[in-house]
């Protein structure tokens, strides 16, 4: 009789535990545009001119990271220049760091902080690259990029020309990841095209004087750099040693995920109009190209589309990193499902329903994250036309609202109006965070022109989460790379996100309706495995690496 | 028949008919009875039964032609109709039909004779000056064809491609064609015009009078040699348009001939533009707009032109093929859908409804439609490949595989070899499927290649 009883109360708890591995109905998402409030007023200022500079279309990338340490993540915007001197000229170009100041409230401290920056900056990159425990920021730009380092003192360094990483070619995007394990953050940075202020091509419709951005054929692509830390406060150029230098795209955006569970993150890259690249990590300081063979380089029709941001995560729970990229309208966001046992990928975007849900949107800022807690993770994309006169060429919208589709047990549905996504703009940078600590994921959005939006979630279901952050020892201080599970959701630590874009240090778990974690097994990049047993949710739970 | 019961009266003709077998009244009517109700197969053998014995029966006449330009056998409805128009010669809508009949048979030079013939009665019919244009035109394009087939290589070739281009405001491309043109006919009058006109499009006027400059300066043509190049200098299109009557046509006759057939369309649509707004107006309009890729102007000209003929299944059905350009394919669903309400059918139907799921990314409801269309055309190849793709994509690989099997000899950019390649992979064909993604990176680098020349080339530079 005891153990009849023992094991009826049992039940409910297994039942909670287990919630978060099935979502049948998935939960309403609902987001708030509350910017203003916040006293968030960037405006991206991408400075659009008579000859339509191509370069105009694509600055946005955001940054999220906790520049002072203190537990509230802060937000970084790139920001245009004049043209064509590509300069800083006014104010009204400096890219902005808006401290979070708590309870939804921001300060512009760009100045105090000395990140302002120079040139036509486009993408940003947030990661801890000398191990002193305080994220470091690159900014990728029109042929200048620059390294911030992270004094500590709520200030930063630029270390560019000191690192040896100073460039001049047109940089979109980057990220940081540790390619050769040897607990060093490595910067990848992705090239568009060869581009200059004196490329005055006309494009579009001379009789009817339309002139429009000429299409991405018009420029020479560029191969990706990697540059390797010598963890000295230096970089190296090793795009040529590593094989990557060969592979010349128009890339747009980076995301990295160690695809086929070798123990080496591999890398992905967007390209416009091309095919994507998957540098496949060897393990012995190479990569080899796999795009096509992996059937991630071009969607099932065999057509390059142009591919933007780029989301390295896994959809369907089955424990391996699939891929969402975001694109143009009639051009789907296109979706590859990891089949795993290195049998590469397939075309999901059918098969997922976020063919049928995307095909009329263009996207830019891309972001898969479990935005009601289900366990699911569901994507937000930040969404308009590269052609800002468009609507007289095809039955496309240039401005658009965002868009996020729920993921309901591996399918998506769009949910965006009765989200409350209502600003139409022409948004280009989106990335994510729980600004305000409630465990609920928000999006800030960059629009070319217009204010940035703060989208505060205020998904009315209450759920279980966690966020784990990791403090590396032999690997890298951040632990970016670490290969994270609970139940059968898969994550990995990866600042690299959407377009052009980085995300907050940690990764976000939705548990539904669970109250303990039974188990979480911890892969980090130096080898070692660490599990966690019995875990309470709804907090930010810091591990530090265990000896091996 | 008086109150167009026409299938109810069928039943009682042929009663009568067969009652009274040479009555060729009763067998008329049976016949029209038929060809009212659609029944267009059924009514043809008694039409030419009653025309062997009145001949010049003129409603047997016109109904038959009627009925064979109805069944897509316009070749069999020129007799009937030219034996009508001797008969009535001043019936407007006969020599209409005959000339639509001389047309739709590739008799165009006859056609255009007949429609000519008929704006001369009928002035402010649109019907007659859309058909002479529409005929012209064809006949150039026919000159053009016969011309690549003899000397494909040839600076006339390129000429005419260069107006091609210059029609569609490909103005690099053109540029490039009408330079190589000039490097193998350097006297050929209209050439160095042409470019004057590709530099005044693309902002280069100072280098547009030089070229203006040279053709002014070209000495006149030989008349006896070239007969055809001074009758289209001094205006006489009909003139440049005529080939011999006897022998095989030179290059440089089909050239002229393309190029006064152009300019004839060019003055019969120029009448139709001084009409009031009519079908056949807003008709070219779209068609103009869709050679241009301009389809969005194209659906705005369909919609007009169905405002003047609400319920016209032709212009549904050309809207429903310029909203699927235009990239709307729910629009285009939308039309197709509505055609197959009022009981129209036809592959191509399908395969625009079912080609627009696919785009909406719908494989699943895709795959009915294009199976009917192959099911009424199995030689509809971009059915086969649409089919193919929207199995791919609902995990019937192996159904999809001959499918884009037999679309594979038309792709030209590797993309079905793409598609086939990875049906192969999922199927665990790996050998096979290595061995068509490369044959998709061949097609590719080779096209890569190819762009890159042309694109080098087709530089606008000055003269």
């Amino acid at each position: 009789m005891t153990k009849f009883v023992s094991a009826l109360l049992l039940l409910p708890l297994l039942l909670n535990v287990l919630a978060y591995t099935a979502s049948p109905i998935a939960p309403p998402i609902r987001f708030r545009e509350v910017a203003a409030a916040a006293s968030l007023d960037f405006v991206l200022e991408n400075n659009p001119t008579q000859r339509k500079h191509m370069i105009e279309t694509m600055p946005g990338g955001i940054a999220v990271f906790d520049y002072d340490g203190d537990g509230r993540p802060d937000i970084y915007f790139t920001n245009g220049a004049s043209i064509p001197s590509l300069e800083k000229s006014s104010p009204k170009y400096w890219n902005r760091l808006y401290r979070n100041e708590g309870n939804m409230k921001f300060r512009d401290i760009t100045e105090e902080a000395g990140v302002a920056g120079a040139g036509y900056s486009m993408g940003a990159a947030v990661a801890d690259f000398d191990n002193d425990g305080l994220p470091d920021l690159f900014v990728a730009g029109v042929n200048r990029n620059t390294l911030y380092r992270n004094t500590g003192h709520g200030r930063f360094e630029d270390v560019t020309e000191k690192a040896g990483i100073k460039s001049g070619q047109w940089a979109v995007a980057a990220g940081w990841f540790d390619y050769d394990r040897d607990g060093k953050l490595d910067l990848w940075v992705v090239h568009y095209a060869k581009w200059s202020p004196a490329f005055d091509q006309f494009c579009g419709d001379a009789s009817r004087g339309l002139r429009i951005y000429c299409h991405p054929k018009y420029f020479e692509g560029l191969a990706s750099t990697l540059y390797r830390n010598k963890g000295d406060g230096t970089f190296e150029d090793v795009s040529a040693r590593t094989g990557i230098a060969r592979y010349a795209g128009r890339g747009m955006s980076v995301a990295f995920a160690d695809y086929d569970q070798d123990g080496f993150p591999d890398v992905f890259v967007t390209n416009d109009n091309m095919p994507n690249f998957l540098f496949h990590n060897k393990g012995d300081g190479t990569f080899e190209e796999t795009g096509l063979l992996s059937g991630v380089a071009l969607r099932d029709h065999g057509k390059a589309v142009a591919s933007m941001g780029a989301e390295f995560k896994d959809y369907d729970n089955d424990g391996m990193p699939d891929i969402f990229v975001s694109a143009l309208a009639g051009e789907t966001f296109p979706t590859f499902r990891n089949l795993g046992k290195g049998n590469g990928f397939t075309d999901a975007t059918s098969g997922s329903k976020i063919g049928a849900v995307s095909v009329r949107h263009s996207g830019w800022g891309l972001g898969a994250f479990d935005f009601n807690n289900d366990g699911w993770k569901d994507v937000f994309t930040a969404n308009s036309h590269v052609n800002d006169l468009v609507e007289k060429f095809e039955p496309a919208a240039y401005r658009e609202k965002d868009s996020v589709f729920v993921n309901e047990g591996g399918t998506f549905r769009d949910v965006s109006d009765e989200a409350g996504l209502a600003s139409v703009r022409a948004h280009r940078g989106a990335a994510f965070a729980d600004f305000n600590g409630d465990g609920r994921i928000d999006a800030v959005v960059s629009s070319l022109g217009e204010p940035a939006e703060l989208w505060e979630n205020i998904s009315p279901t209450p759920q279980h989460w966690i966020i784990l952050r990791f403090r590396g020892v032999k690997s890298n201080r951040d632990g970016i790379g670490a290969r994270i599970r609970i139940g059968n959701q898969y994550g990995e630590m990866t600042t690299a996100l959407g377009y052009a874009s980085s995300a907050d240090w940690g990764v976000h778990f939705g548990l539904g309706s669970a109250t303990v974690i039974p188990k979480i097994t911890i892969q980090w990049p130096s080898g070692v495995t660490q599990s966690l047993v019995n875990v309470k949710p709804d907090r930010i739970l810091e591990v530090t690496e265990t000896a091996p | 028949m008086a109150s167009r019961r026409y299938e109810d009266a069928i039943p009682i003709y042929r009663q009568l008919a067969q009652a009274a077998p040479g009555n060729p009244g009763l067998l008329l009517n049976l016949a029209l009875a038929e060809h009212m109700a659609g029944h267009e197969r059924e009514s043809i053998p008694h039409f030419e039964a009653v025309l062997k014995s009145q001949p010049n029966l003129l409603p047997a006449l016109v109904s038959l032609g009627a009925a064979r330009l109805s069944l897509d056998q316009p070749e069999l409805a020129v007799t009937p109709l030219r034996t009508a128009l001797r008969v009535d010669p001043k019936n407007a809508d006969v020599r209409g039909m005959l000339a639509d009949a001389l047309n739709s048979a590739g008799h165009f030079e006859q056609a255009a004779e007949e429609y000519r013939k008929l704006a001369e009665i009928s002035p402010d019919d649109a019907r007659a000056w859309y058909g002479l244009g529409t005929s012209y035109q064809s006949m150039a394009r026919d000159a053009f064809d016969r011309l690549q087939k003899i000397d494909p290589q040839s600076a006339w070739v390129l000429a005419l491609v260069a107006d091609t281009r210059v029609q569609r405001r490909q103005y690099r491309s053109a540029f490039f064609f009408y330079r190589e043109a000039l490097k193998r006919l350097p006297d050929l009058h209209g050439l160095h015009a042409a470019l004057a006109e590709v530099y005044r499009k693309t902002g280069h006027a100072d280098w547009a009078a030089v070229e203006d400059g040279k053709e002014q300066q070209l000495a006149p043509a030989d008349c006896r040699a070239h007969p055809a190049e001074c009758a289209f200098v001094a205006g006489h299109d009909l003139d440049a348009a005529s080939l011999p009557a006897k022998g095989q046509p030179t290059a440089e006759a089909l050239y002229w001939r393309a190029r006064a057939g152009n300019e004839l369309a060019l003055q019969a649509f120029y009448r139709l533009g001084e009409l009031p707004a009519s079908v056949q107006m807003h008709e070219l309009k779209a068609q103009i707009a869709r050679d241009q890729d301009q389809h969005l102007e194209s659906v705005k000209e369909w919609r007009a032109a169905l405002e003047l003929a609400p319920g016209d299944a032709h212009l549904h059905e050309e809207l429903a093929a310029s909203l699927f350009l235009a990239a709307d394919y729910r629009g285009a669903l939308e039309e197709t859908n509505k055609l197959f309400a009022g009981g129209v059918n036809s592959a191509t139907l399908n395969f625009t409804a079912g080609n627009s799921l696919l785009q909406l990314e719908e494989p699943d409801k895709a795959v009915p439609y294009l199976q009917r269309a192959l099911a009424l055309d199995s030689g509809l190849i971009p059915a086969h490949a649409a089919l193919g793709l929207a199995l791919a994509r609902i995990g019937k690989s192996a159904e999809a595989i001959p499918h884009l099997q037999r679309a594979l000899p038309f792709d030209d950019d590797g993309n079905l070899h793409y598609q086939l390649a990875r049906a192969l992979q999922s199927t665990g064909q790996a050998a096979r499927a290595a061995e068509v993604m490369a044959e998709y990176q061949r097609i590719v680098k080779k096209n890569e290649a190819e762009k890159q020349r042309v694109a080098e080339e087709a530089q606008i530079a000055a003269p």
